[in-house]
């Protein structure tokens, strides 16, 4: 057999498993005290439920009057399929950074093909730890590996259905893994009851025992369901799957069992939720400028809001502290029941983007192209490449995400002889017009000029002559072509403390305009 | 500067009760950032840059403005000579790829003027902030950043606890940080590194020439004397 020395040139599929139980309810941010069922919307039979609940004698498929009657302060909820397969996907979307080969398998869990990924990875192991170190501390997963699918699949399982959960079973050879399957005894593969009871009605134990049964006469006897699935457990038949694709826009949300009074309550359960929108942006290379987010109430019409920002972002530590700001602008009109994440605009990232310091651009495009993509390069986290990328767009950001535009203004330079226009503000959301007026051209024009210009010079009495510094009056008579005509004498003037800068308009009255800081 | 002696007027108490009396004054004194201590200072790991003015220079611990530490300038009314002293340091920090951010200016920086100084004047954002709160905000935003290569400030509010956020974060990635409280000089003593006070020199023939600058406070050193410096001498930092 070739299984135990894979191909090196030909990479043989692996699968590995993610198995997150109990999707929906931890999906409902139930705190660990609050015993909680989630029920079949069938029969109203326990399907989920918390571990206090657990505690308080309530298990799983048992009837909701014994539940209630064993547990009197159980709160219950009606098992939504929809949403659960909603929560499937988006896991799917989160795991779609470590492979593109995704396979759903409702409602708990996923195949992810990774064979070809180990290199990239660094290996299986460092390829899991990722994972689990990614993954979000509020959705329990289990994880295992075969070449086979369905043996990954019930391997995860058996680790998420005993406690202490047993290692995980990671390997990337055909025989370790069938090793593993023989061992699992057959109450723990889950599988459907009149199955169980036929297979043990024949003497089959464990794993072992089913993968040496005789498949060609099982058929009549079995079903020809049960024998399928033995094929696709030994791997002479290939497992069918319903293939993950990625959707193109991201739309994903977030309920509450306690309906959310506070704003703060509401960062909670957003980080996830961008951090979800920040791997989406990173696999597409994308970048976004809004958000928007929906808060649905139990009374009230929906909420919407929409935040956009100063510029395209796709880094996950931006969009929360933006996101953050935004939020402590806003007030609640009602608690909130379920909060809604939308984005469906979208750009191309760019290295070039429309920067304030496109110079600065450039160097680290260099830097960047220099270091050498080591195996964990795909998961900088940003914070780290924070201090690489200096990015000066990133301030601004933050600081619009409080302020208004109007508030933010750069100094511009421009050739027009009038005061009030040579030293001109400029939205910072225009791109930078590099001025060039050289040196000596400002200095001819300005000898002498106030470091402060009022915004709009201001009446004021007619200085003591002996304050006037004699020297240096300085006249301005232009403006002639948009009849913005000024004739002006301008003055230095020193009154002690002071210096300012004065003139004397055609009707002989006097205005401060500046100041000599 | 006198410190709190053992004795006053607590002569019939128990040396103990004096000794935590003191404490509490020293504590006292060291919140008010009137004390240094020796293992403190002075830290010159930090980048020190060139006023542009020698004296000046000689003045500061360190031989002028050290990243990371706040300064506070007191002058009298707009046009005492408060921005002069900055011109050498602005040219030299706006060659950066970086913002220098003027966070409530009382007027607008005349553009031809600071280009005439050598300050690369499209790296100046200025902040037009509502409140006293918005404006410390975007200051400790900014310097946070790191985006910042100078954080400037005018506060109509001047509050100790604010002060030392503002130095914290100065420190925090070793940003320049130059305040002109608009509210006067609190004797009480603050969290600033530097505290200096600007004006006119009285001689009437220095007044276009000289500033008269005096070191309040400097972190390093006792408060110094007012001296003059010459600002045609000024040279880049």
């Amino acid at each position: 057999m070739d299984f135990q020395q894979p191909n090196r040139h030909k990479t043989h599929p692996l699968w590995l498993y993610l198995y997150f139980p109990d999707l929906f309810l931890h999906s409902l941010h139930v705190p660990e005290n609050q015993p909680l069922a989630v029920l079949n919307p069938a029969d109203h039979r326990v399907r989920q439920c918390t571990s206090a609940a657990i505690q308080a004698g309530v298990d799983i498929d048992m009837a909701l009057p014994t539940a209630l009657s064993l547990c009197p302060s159980l709160e219950t909820l009606l098992l939504e399929p929809l949403q659960e397969q909603k929560l499937l996907q988006q896991r799917a979307v989160w795991a779609y950074q470590f492979s593109a080969r995704i396979g759903l398998d409702t409602p708990h869990g996923l195949w992810l093909e990774v064979g070809t990924m180990l290199k990239l990875f660094g290996g299986l192991d460092a390829l899991v730890e990722q994972i689990r170190w990614r993954n979000h501390a509020h959705w329990p997963l289990f994880v295992a590996s075969s070449p086979i699918p369905l043996q990954a699949r019930l391997l995860a399982q058996y680790q998420g259905s005993i406690e202490p959960a047993p290692l995980a079973f990671l390997s990337a050879s055909q025989d370790q893994a069938t090793t593993a399957i023989k061992a699992l005894p057959l109450s723990h593969l889950l599988l459907p009851e009149p199955w169980q009871l036929a297979l043990q009605r024949m003497g089959v134990k464990t794993g072992a025992d089913l993968l040496r049964l005789p498949l060609s006469g099982l058929a009549t006897r079995l079903g020809s369901d049960l024998v399928d699935w033995l094929r696709r457990l030994s791997g002479q038949q290939p497992q069918d799957m319903v293939w993950f694709e990625l959707p193109t826009r991201f739309e994903q949300q977030a309920l509450f069992v306690q309906e959310v009074e506070h704003l703060n309550g509401l960062i909670f359960p957003l980080r996830p939720l961008l951090s979800a929108l920040a791997g989406f942006l990173q696999q597409r290379q994308l970048t976004l400028r809004t958000l928007n987010l929906t808060l649905v109430h139990r009374h009230q019409a929906d909420t919407h809001w929409s935040f956009s920002f100063a510029t395209f972002e796709h880094r996950f530590d931006e969009l929360l502290a933006l996101t953050r700001y935004r939020l402590e602008r806003q007030t609640l009109p009602e608690p909130v029941l379920e909060l809604r994440l939308l984005v469906d605009e979208f750009r191309p990232l760019q290295p070039s983007q429309t920067d304030s310091f496109p110079e600065l651009r450039r160097e680290q495009a260099n830097h960047s192209r220099q270091s050498t993509p080591n195996s964990d390069s795909p998961f900088t986290p940003s914070s780290a490449a924070r201090f690489e990328r200096s990015d000066n767009d990133t301030l601004l950001n933050r600081l619009l995400a409080r302020l208004e535009p109007e508030q933010l203004q750069r100094l511009k330079l421009t050739p027009d002889p009038r005061p009030e226009y040579a030293s001109d503000t400029e939205d910072i959301a225009l791109s930078l017009s590099a001025s060039l007026i050289s040196a000596t051209d400002i200095q001819r024009a300005w000898p002498n000029a106030p470091l402060w210009l009022l915004p709009a010079p201001s009446r004021c009495h007619t200085p003591d002559a002996t304050w006037l510094i004699p020297r240096m009056p300085m006249r301005k008579s232009t403006g002639w072509w948009d009849h913005r005509v000024i004739q002006r004498d301008y003055y230095r003037l020193d009154t002690g403390q002071q210096q300012l800068w004065v003139f004397r308009d055609a009707h002989n009255r006097w205005f401060l305009h500046g100041f000599y800081g | 500067m006198k410190l709190p002696s053992l004795d006053h007027h607590h002569s019939n108490i128990s040396p103990e009760s004096a000794l935590t009396e003191t404490a509490r004054d020293l504590s006292q004194w060291m919140d008010q950032g009137n004390l240094w201590q020796g293992h403190q200072t002075p830290n010159l790991t930090r980048p020190v840059m060139s006023t542009g003015y020698d004296e000046l220079d000689k003045e500061l611990p360190g031989g002028g403005w050290q990243a990371g530490l706040v300064c506070e300038m007191y002058h009298q009314g707009m046009g005492a000579g408060e921005l002069t002293l900055l011109l050498p340091a602005l040219a030299a920090l706006s060659q950066q790829s970086r913002w220098v951010l003027w966070v409530a200016p009382p007027a607008r920086p005349f553009a031809p003027a600071l280009a005439q100084a050598g300050i690369e004047v499209n790296h100046m954002l200025m902040v037009h902030p509502r409140s006293y709160k918005e404006a410390i905000w975007c200051m400790e935003e900014a310097m946070r950043s790191g985006h910042c290569s100078a954080v400037l400030g005018w506060l109509w509010e001047w509050r100790k606890s604010h002060i030392r956020r503002l130095q914290l974060a100065a420190t925090e990635q070793n940003c320049h940080c130059w305040l002109w409280p608009q509210t006067g000089y609190d004797p009480s003593g603050s969290p600033a590194a530097f505290r200096l006070k600007v004006g006119r020199p009285v001689e009437m023939a220095q007044r276009q020439t000289h500033l008269q600058v005096e070191l309040l406070k400097r972190r390093g050193r006792w408060p110094g004397k007012p001296f003059l410096l010459d600002t045609r001498t000024r040279h880049s930092a």
